[in-house]
């Protein structure tokens, strides 16, 4: 600062304002309490040693206070430095148990994956039980039979119960999997019988003519069909007594899930009766 | 001599009665001490000028302190108490530089 010497010149009006607060800094002079002040008037002995007695104290109690303040520092150092280590061995123990904890993850995931594949192996088991049962509906191929009474009226001609148990019983035997009898799907608690005047299926009236589906191989079903002895009796009754009686393949075809299939009485047992 | 007196008197006291700095004034010592410093050094100087005054160190040295402490209580209020001090101890150290600066071209000469 004492390399600048004083610029006795005044600043220009528009001179840049911080070069000129530097200078100013740098002009000790200029604001020089001394130089300005009025002496001469009355000196005060007291104020002298008060402010020089005020100075003392401000410098020594500022001396006093950072040499207190030393050890204080260094305790802190010392806390904040043992807080460290607890926080490292806390951060660590964490990172122990992160790492525990993603492995039983990672477990519960794979026995969850287990338990997924169970569950979509039971549904598989249940859908082929629930289609061999008849709850589940099912599509394929098979056999279209319609049946229905003949034109005159005659009881000879009439379709009975009896005469579509054996029709129905004539399809199992050639090999079907599935039947439906005009759209009522047989199952295991299903009847066909007489009530009143009408065929019931599954307790629903059933009014002719009586389309059978029967889902099966499509190439050997309807030849089998002919060949049991309820397709000799429609076959005989077609042609003496001018029942409707035909047999056509589909290669399409879809049952509905049959109703009522509630058991009351009867509960599962995995163990096997003897049938007695 | 009685300038001396009171400082001996200052220093005792500091050290025997260790006034402890309430927690809220501990920011304004070291300001406190830098203005007193900056006075010291003016007085000096004007001592070796021959233009010493009693009353005008006393008054500067008082009105140096209060500003000093004034200016960073203020900017603490203001949220900007650390700058503040900051400014307070730059211009403060510039003149301090000044003057000892003056002190040193009068006492050796160069």
């Amino acid at each position: 600062m004492s390399l600048s010497p004083p610029d006795p010149r005044p600043a220009p009006p528009h001179a840049d304002a911080s070069r000129e607060l530097l200078a100013r800094l740098t002009r000790p002079d200029d604001d020089d309490e001394y130089a300005a002040a009025d002496r001469g008037g009355p000196s005060s002995r007291v104020g002298l040693a008060t402010a020089t007695a005020a100075l003392a104290v401000l410098l020594t109690v500022a001396a006093v206070q950072t040499q207190a303040a030393q050890p204080q520092d260094e305790r802190d150092r010392e806390v904040l430095l043992e807080r460290l280590a607890r926080e490292k061995t806390e951060v660590a123990v964490l990172g122990a148990r992160a790492e525990s904890t993603a492995a039983e993850v990672e477990e519960l995931r794979a026995s969850t994956l287990e338990a997924t594949e169970t569950v979509q192996a039971l549904q598989a088991q249940l859908d082929t039980q629930g289609a061999t049962v008849g709850s589940a509906p099912v599509r394929g191929p098979g056999v279209r039979v319609v049946v229905d009474d003949s034109d005159d009226g005659a009881p000879e001609g009439t379709i009975t119960d009896s005469d579509l148990q054996q029709l129905v019983n004539g399809l199992w035997k050639a090999g079907a999997e599935a039947i439906a009898v005009n759209g009522q799907r047989l199952t295991t608690l299903s009847a066909i019988r007489t009530a009143g005047q009408a065929i019931t299926v599954n307790y629903r009236s059933l009014t002719p003519p009586y389309t059978v589906a029967a889902i099966g191989d499509p190439e050997t079903l309807p030849a089998r069909l002919l060949e049991t002895a309820a397709g000799q009796m429609f076959s005989d009754l077609s042609i003496n007594f001018g029942v409707q009686f035909e047999v056509e393949a589909a290669s399409e075809l879809g049952l509905p899930a049959g109703s009522r299939l509630e058991l009351d009485v009867a509960t599962a047992s995995t163990k096997g009766g003897d049938g007695a | 001599m009685i300038a001396v007196l009171g400082l001996l008197v200052g220093v005792l006291l500091g050290l025997f009665l260790e006034p402890s700095v309430p927690l809220a004034l501990q920011p304004y010592l070291p300001i406190a001490v830098v203005a007193a410093l900056d006075a010291t050094f003016g007085a000096l100087r004007a001592l070796l000028d021959g233009i010493f005054d009693d009353r005008v160190f006393v008054i500067s040295f008082v009105s140096n302190v209060l500003v000093a402490a004034l200016i960073v209580y203020l900017g603490d209020q203001l949220g900007v108490g650390s700058q503040l001090s900051t400014g307070v101890v730059v211009v403060l150290g510039i003149r301090i530089f000044s003057n000892v600066a003056a002190i040193r071209r009068k006492l050796l000469h160069a």
